[in-house]
């Protein structure tokens, strides 16, 4: 796509906007020319920023039936070279699962963005929440790796997209980017980057030479990629494949191949996918581990913790999957005690205590209900903490 | 010596459109599928069409593994989101074909609300719906195109729904290109299926396909020959319904009146949304 | 001189199905004793003089296998 065009869809440099538009933003500057997705309150504005967008650059925007097509219409589009994203929140979260799952299988890249809010069912439409962070893990059946980010600001949301779209360009797989419905329609001053700024990170592509093996790799685990058209008569299917594509799902061997390549291509490059921000890692004996909306609450909270003599630092999880427990496990062994808050009822909480394992104590601070944590409220928790340990 | 018939012999036909190391096919004794995809590759090989730029999508069960065994790009997809995948294939890039296999419980029953909206946005592709009155691939469940009274392994004392008419779902929502076969006369079907790739805009081609293991044992047609025999005796051409019904005795009229109505059911033009879109960015592209 | 054809079965993909036989007009078919190396009794040409090239059998055949060959009238001629 016309990168000129690109800036000049955009508008000014700086702007006033909501989250749900700087993701459609960070699409459009990392080169998605696709977006298939389905009204859902907080997420549309992510569809309506883009349907107004891709047309002015030559795009396509597809308003599918439900969430359903919508995944598929992205794994679709992306095997002809596209660059897809969808939008959705909880309920049209839960309904992609399986798509997502046949994303994974496939190596299809693809970005999923889930301006979150809260559940169970229809539960709080309008209202922001952290409660589909394990359903990002686990939501979609069958072993798998998945990777996940967590902006925390209007900046860092159009900025993750990005890298969200690296991300899964570099290893041919989803990846989800979670925000929340506070966060999707909270307003905030937006810099869009330069072109210069950008780092944009296509899909290893066929070089020609040899047979076209579509799912045979070299070291990186990751395969490379020919589109649609382009004469390789390329076989795509959820069933479990050999290195050419074709079905072998009788075979254990394969499958076991297979899949664990598909854990390993992750895995193997978590120091590449890992991202997290720290504040006073040296210097503390409580930590807060947080990410999200929250973090913003707790960064602050943390100067004025700091100000009334406990020592607080914080880690804020940037990469949510794959989980960055070592990062975790390091902290525990300096801290006595870690506050993890979430506006769920405690979902991260569980690889944090699976991390720390029980080298020092780990306490939660859950709130549902659609309002994010007040400073008063981390900082009694803070307190508390505090004493206990005295 | 003997030298082949032209223009071409299956012999030809399957080195030039078939994955080898796919063949056989996994399907049964009389089912029709074989004969489907048999047809879609004639009607290919009439048309001409470069198989690099054609793109097989499928959803899951017995049609929907005609897929892979045609040598061309391919996508085997979820259980009824056949379309939605396509959609996004034809959406991205409109410079490629798209053929669609899919099947009675994979495109009208978990897929209906796909086969609705695809329909209806008119998306330009080429669907051949098998339909074999049962699901098949998970050994003979009751569909939404099991006939009243039908037996399979979910409706033991006989089906009680009433069952779908999937063309007239597709006329229904415009779509320009609806067209109805048994797979018992090998012509007109491959003519059709031909007529439906080159229609620019969404082309519906129903296959009533004989399903003797998990559909004609249980319904009183045991074996190859009997439910073929049944297609044969329970379809009319459209042509000759009309006819009937214009010019026939009151006897023949009585005799069509329950058949199946085989055929061209529409052919007419309108605009697809690739068409569509594509002018809707010529006016506000920057 | 009558033209004359002959049919060639694929026996790695015939499913011995009888499709062919059952549907031959002119009835020219019949379904061998002997086995194929899958284990079917697969479809021959009985009656040559019946066959009028029509090529049903090999339009029909869900699984590939039936070609429709032209004898040529040279090798008839001697």
């Amino acid at each position: 796509m016309d990168r000129a065009l690109i800036r000049r869809a955009l508008g000014d440099k700086v702007q006033f906007i909501q989250g749900d538009d700087a993701c459609a933003y960070g699409a459009l500057l990392a080169g998605c020319n696709f977006f298939a997705g389905y009204p859902i309150t907080p997420a549309t504005e992510v569809a309506e920023q883009m349907s107004i967008l891709l047309p002015l650059v030559g795009g396509c925007y597809i308003q599918m039936e439900d969430e359903i097509a919508s995944m598929g219409a992205l794994v679709g589009a992306s095997w002809t070279g596209a660059k897809t994203m969808t939008s959705t929140s909880g309920p049209g979260f839960s309904l992609m699962q399986e798509n997502l799952g046949y994303a994974i299988m496939t190596e299809t890249p693809c970005v999923v963005v889930n301006v979150q809010r809260s559940g169970p069912s229809t539960g709080q439409p309008t209202m922001g929440a952290y409660g589909d962070m394990m359903q990002a893990r686990w939501g979609t059946h069958g072993d798998h790796e998945i990777i996940m980010l967590c902006p925390a600001s209007i900046q860092e949301s159009l900025d993750l997209t990005i890298v969200a779209f690296n991300l899964s360009e570099q290893f041919r797989t989803p990846v989800l980017l979670f925000i929340d419905g506070e966060l999707g329609h909270m307003r905030e001053r937006l810099v869009i980057p330069d072109e210069d700024e950008l780092e944009l990170v296509e899909r290893p592509m066929f070089n020609g030479q040899g047979k076209y093996l579509p799912f045979a790799t070299d070291a990186s685990l990751v395969p490379t990629f020919a589109p649609f058209g382009s004469g390789h008569r390329t076989y795509v299917t959820g069933l479990t494949h050999n290195e050419q594509g074709l079905p072998r799902s009788s075979s254990a061997e394969i499958h076991d191949k297979l899949v664990r390549r598909l854990a390993d291509k992750i895995n193997n490059h978590r120091d590449q996918i890992i991202r997290y921000e720290e504040f006073y890692a040296d210097d503390c004996d409580i930590a807060i581990i947080t990410y999200g909306i929250t973090a913003r609450t707790c960064r602050d909270v943390v100067e004025q913790a700091r100000s009334k003599g406990i020592k607080v630092g914080m880690l804020r999880l940037i990469t949510i999957w794959p989980f960055p427990d070592d990062t975790v496990a390091r902290w525990s062994e300096c801290v006595q005690a870690i506050l993890v808050p979430e506006m769920n009822l405690g979902q991260m909480i569980h690889p944090i205590r699976e991390a720390v394992a029980g080298r020092c104590k780990v306490a939660p601070l859950f709130r549902i209900g659609g309002e994010i944590h007040t400073p008063v409220e981390i900082l009694t928790a803070l307190e508390e903490l505090q004493c206990q340990l005295c | 010596m003997s030298t082949l018939l032209k223009p071409k012999t299956a012999a030809e036909l399957r080195d030039v459109y078939l994955r080898q190391e796919m063949m056989p096919t996994i399907f049964c004794d009389g089912c029709g599928l074989g004969n489907v995809l048999n047809y879609t590759l004639w009607a290919l090989d009439e048309l001409q069409v470069d198989l690099d730029q054609v793109v097989f999508v499928s959803g899951i069960g017995c049609s929907s593994r005609l897929s892979g065994y045609v040598n061309a790009d391919g996508m085997h997809t979820t259980h009824g989101r056949a379309l939605s995948f396509a959609s996004g294939i034809k959406a991205a890039n409109p410079n490629l074909k798209v053929i669609v296999f899919t099947g009675d419980g994979d495109g009208a029953g978990i897929g209906g609300n796909h086969l609705l909206h695809t329909i209806r946005r008119n998306m330009d592709m080429t669907v051949i719906l098998v339909n074999n009155y049962i699901y098949g691939m998970t050994g003979g469940q009751s569909a939404p195109t099991t006939p009243i009274g039908g037996l399979s392994t979910t409706t033991p004392y006989g089906n009680v729904e009433y069952p779908m008419d999937i063309c007239a779902l597709a006329l229904a929502l415009e779509a320009p290109y609806v067209a109805r076969w048994t797979v018992n006369q090998p012509y007109p079907p491959i003519k059709s299926i031909a007529q439906g790739i080159a229609k620019r805009g969404f082309a519906l081609i129903e296959m009533l396909v004989p399903c003797p293991t998990a559909y004609g044992g249980r319904n009183g047609l045991k074996g190859v020959e009997a439910i073929w025999q049944w297609y044969r005796e329970n379809t009319v051409l459209l042509d000759d319904f009309e006819h009937i019904m214009e010019f026939g005795t009151l006897e023949e009229q009585e005799e069509i009146k329950h058949k199946l109505k085989v055929g061209v059911l529409r052919d007419t033009e309108r605009e697809s949304f690739e068409e569509r879109w594509a002018k809707l960015v010529e006016q506000v592209k920057l | 001189m009558e033209q004359t054809y002959n049919i060639l079965i694929d026996e790695r993909w015939c499913k011995g199905c009888k499709l062919c036989y059952i549907h031959c007009p002119t009835q020219a078919l019949r379904i061998a004793e002997r086995f194929s190396p899958r284990g079917i009794h697969p479809p021959e040409l009985a009656l040559v003089a019946r066959c009028n090239g029509c090529r049903l059998c090999e339009l029909l055949c869900p699984d590939f296998a039936i070609t429709v060959t032209e004898e040529e009238e040279v090798a008839l001629h001697g």
